[in-house]
Protein backbone atom coordinates (compact mmCIF):
# COMPACT_ATOMS: atom_id res chain seq x y z
CA UNK A 1 0.00 0.00 0.00
CA UNK A 2 2.86 2.33 0.75
CA UNK A 3 4.22 2.38 -2.78
CA UNK A 4 0.79 3.24 -4.16
CA UNK A 5 0.44 6.22 -1.87
CA UNK A 6 3.83 7.39 -3.02
CA UNK A 7 2.92 6.91 -6.65
CA UNK A 8 -0.22 9.01 -6.48
CA UNK A 9 0.75 12.61 -6.40
CA UNK A 10 -1.26 15.69 -5.55
CA UNK A 11 -2.36 17.79 -8.47
CA UNK A 12 -1.24 21.38 -8.77
CA UNK A 13 -3.81 24.18 -9.00
CA UNK A 14 -2.88 24.64 -12.66
CA UNK A 15 -3.53 20.97 -13.37
CA UNK A 16 -6.88 21.17 -11.60
CA UNK A 17 -7.87 24.26 -13.56
CA UNK A 18 -7.00 22.64 -16.88
CA UNK A 19 -9.02 19.52 -15.98
CA UNK A 20 -12.06 21.63 -15.09
CA UNK A 21 -11.87 23.48 -18.39
CA UNK A 22 -11.46 20.32 -20.51
CA UNK A 23 -14.52 19.34 -22.60
CA UNK A 24 -13.87 15.64 -21.97
CA UNK A 25 -14.01 16.25 -18.24
CA UNK A 26 -17.33 18.02 -18.62
CA UNK A 27 -18.69 15.12 -20.64
CA UNK A 28 -17.45 12.58 -18.10
CA UNK A 29 -18.94 14.53 -15.22
CA UNK A 30 -22.32 14.94 -16.95
CA UNK A 31 -22.63 11.20 -17.51
CA UNK A 32 -21.22 9.89 -14.24
CA UNK A 33 -23.07 12.36 -12.01
CA UNK A 34 -26.36 11.34 -13.64
CA UNK A 35 -25.62 7.67 -12.92
CA UNK A 36 -24.93 8.55 -9.27
CA UNK A 37 -28.06 10.62 -8.90
CA UNK A 38 -30.21 7.84 -10.32
CA UNK A 39 -28.60 5.33 -7.94
CA UNK A 40 -29.06 7.68 -4.97
CA UNK A 41 -32.70 8.25 -5.81
CA UNK A 42 -33.38 4.53 -5.69
CA UNK A 43 -33.68 3.88 -1.95
CA UNK A 44 -34.17 0.13 -2.28
CA UNK A 45 -31.65 -1.80 -0.19
CA UNK A 46 -30.94 -5.04 -2.02
CA UNK A 47 -29.09 -6.53 0.95
CA UNK A 48 -32.09 -6.18 3.23
CA UNK A 49 -34.89 -8.70 3.66
CA UNK A 50 -37.99 -6.50 3.50
CA UNK A 51 -40.26 -9.39 4.47
CA UNK A 52 -39.01 -9.27 8.05
CA UNK A 53 -41.51 -7.50 10.27
CA UNK A 54 -44.26 -7.11 7.68
CA UNK A 55 -46.40 -9.91 9.09
CA UNK A 56 -46.17 -8.84 12.73
CA UNK A 57 -43.17 -11.00 13.56
CA UNK A 58 -39.84 -9.33 13.98
CA UNK B 1 -14.33 24.77 -10.07
CA UNK B 2 -17.03 25.71 -12.58
CA UNK B 3 -20.27 26.57 -10.77
CA UNK B 4 -22.26 23.97 -12.71
CA UNK B 5 -19.94 21.20 -11.52
CA UNK B 6 -19.82 22.62 -8.00
CA UNK B 7 -23.60 22.72 -7.71
CA UNK B 8 -23.98 19.14 -8.96
CA UNK B 9 -21.34 18.00 -6.45
CA UNK B 10 -23.15 19.84 -3.67
CA UNK B 11 -26.42 18.31 -4.73
CA UNK B 12 -24.97 14.78 -4.58
CA UNK B 13 -23.19 15.52 -1.28
CA UNK B 14 -26.34 16.82 0.35
CA UNK B 15 -28.15 13.54 -0.18
CA UNK B 16 -28.91 12.38 3.35
CA UNK B 17 -27.04 9.07 3.17
CA UNK B 18 -23.97 10.43 1.39
CA UNK B 19 -20.78 10.64 3.45
CA UNK B 20 -18.42 11.82 0.76
CA UNK B 21 -17.85 12.45 -2.92
CA UNK B 22 -14.55 12.34 -4.81
CA UNK B 23 -13.58 13.19 -8.34
CA UNK B 24 -10.34 11.42 -9.23
CA UNK B 25 -8.03 11.25 -12.17
CA UNK B 26 -7.75 7.76 -13.59
CA UNK B 27 -4.33 7.59 -11.94
CA UNK B 28 -5.89 8.11 -8.50
CA UNK B 29 -5.09 11.78 -7.86
CA UNK B 30 -7.86 13.68 -6.10
CA UNK B 31 -9.27 16.45 -8.29
CA UNK B 32 -12.04 17.47 -5.91
CA UNK B 33 -13.58 15.97 -2.79
CA UNK B 34 -16.38 16.71 -0.34
CA UNK B 35 -17.35 15.17 3.00
CA UNK B 36 -15.41 14.32 6.14
CA UNK B 37 -15.02 10.69 5.00
CA UNK B 38 -12.62 11.74 2.25
CA UNK B 39 -10.64 14.33 4.20
CA UNK B 40 -6.84 14.33 4.40
CA UNK B 41 -4.69 11.22 4.51
CA UNK B 42 -7.69 8.91 4.74
CA UNK B 43 -9.10 10.41 1.57
CA UNK B 44 -5.83 9.84 -0.25
CA UNK B 45 -5.70 6.24 0.92
CA UNK B 46 -9.29 5.77 -0.23
CA UNK B 47 -8.47 7.26 -3.62
CA UNK B 48 -5.63 4.76 -4.06
CA UNK B 49 -7.93 1.87 -3.18
CA UNK B 50 -10.60 3.08 -5.63
CA UNK B 51 -7.99 3.28 -8.36
CA UNK B 52 -6.95 -0.31 -7.64
CA UNK B 53 -10.56 -1.49 -7.75
CA UNK B 54 -11.15 0.21 -11.10
CA UNK B 55 -7.88 -1.25 -12.46
CA UNK B 56 -8.91 -4.74 -11.33
CA UNK B 57 -12.41 -4.45 -12.83
CA UNK B 58 -11.04 -3.11 -16.07
CA UNK B 59 -8.46 -5.86 -16.22
CA UNK B 60 -11.13 -8.50 -15.70
CA UNK B 61 -13.38 -6.90 -18.27
CA UNK B 62 -10.60 -6.77 -20.83
CA UNK B 63 -10.07 -10.48 -20.40
CA UNK B 64 -13.65 -11.62 -20.39
CA UNK B 65 -15.82 -9.10 -22.19
CA UNK B 66 -16.46 -8.60 -25.84
CA UNK B 67 -14.45 -5.98 -27.57
CA UNK B 68 -15.72 -2.43 -27.43
CA UNK B 69 -17.38 -2.92 -24.07
CA UNK B 70 -16.41 -0.59 -21.25
CA UNK B 71 -16.74 -0.25 -17.49
CA UNK B 72 -19.50 2.20 -16.49
CA UNK B 73 -20.54 1.64 -12.92
CA UNK B 74 -19.28 -0.36 -9.93
CA UNK B 75 -21.26 -0.70 -6.75
CA UNK B 76 -19.74 -2.31 -3.65
CA UNK B 77 -21.88 -2.97 -0.63
CA UNK B 78 -20.45 -3.88 2.75
CA UNK B 79 -22.26 -4.25 6.07
CA UNK B 80 -21.83 -0.57 6.86
CA UNK B 81 -21.21 1.26 3.63
CA UNK B 82 -21.78 1.40 -0.04
CA UNK B 83 -19.24 2.71 -2.49
CA UNK B 84 -20.40 3.67 -5.95
CA UNK B 85 -17.82 4.22 -8.66
CA UNK B 86 -18.34 5.58 -12.15
CA UNK B 87 -15.15 5.63 -14.25
CA UNK B 88 -14.23 6.56 -17.77
CA UNK B 89 -10.80 6.41 -19.46
CA UNK B 90 -9.54 9.55 -17.74
CA UNK B 91 -11.55 10.20 -14.58
CA UNK B 92 -13.44 8.49 -11.76
CA UNK B 93 -16.44 9.70 -9.77
CA UNK B 94 -16.82 8.11 -6.32
CA UNK B 95 -19.73 8.37 -3.88
CA UNK B 96 -19.63 6.85 -0.40
CA UNK B 97 -22.97 6.26 1.18
CA UNK B 98 -24.10 4.96 4.49
CA UNK B 99 -27.41 3.24 3.82
CA UNK B 100 -30.09 3.81 6.44
CA UNK B 101 -30.75 0.82 8.66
Amino acid sequence: AKEIEDEIRDLTEEERASIFSAPEFFEFFEQSSKIMQRALNDPYDYTRDYRIGTDGTS
Amino acid sequence: VPSEIESTLNHISSHRNVRGVMVLSRGGSIIRHTGAAFEGEHGRKYAGVIKKIVDACKHGLDEAAEEGDDLKFVRIRTKKHEVMISPDERYILVVLQHPVQ
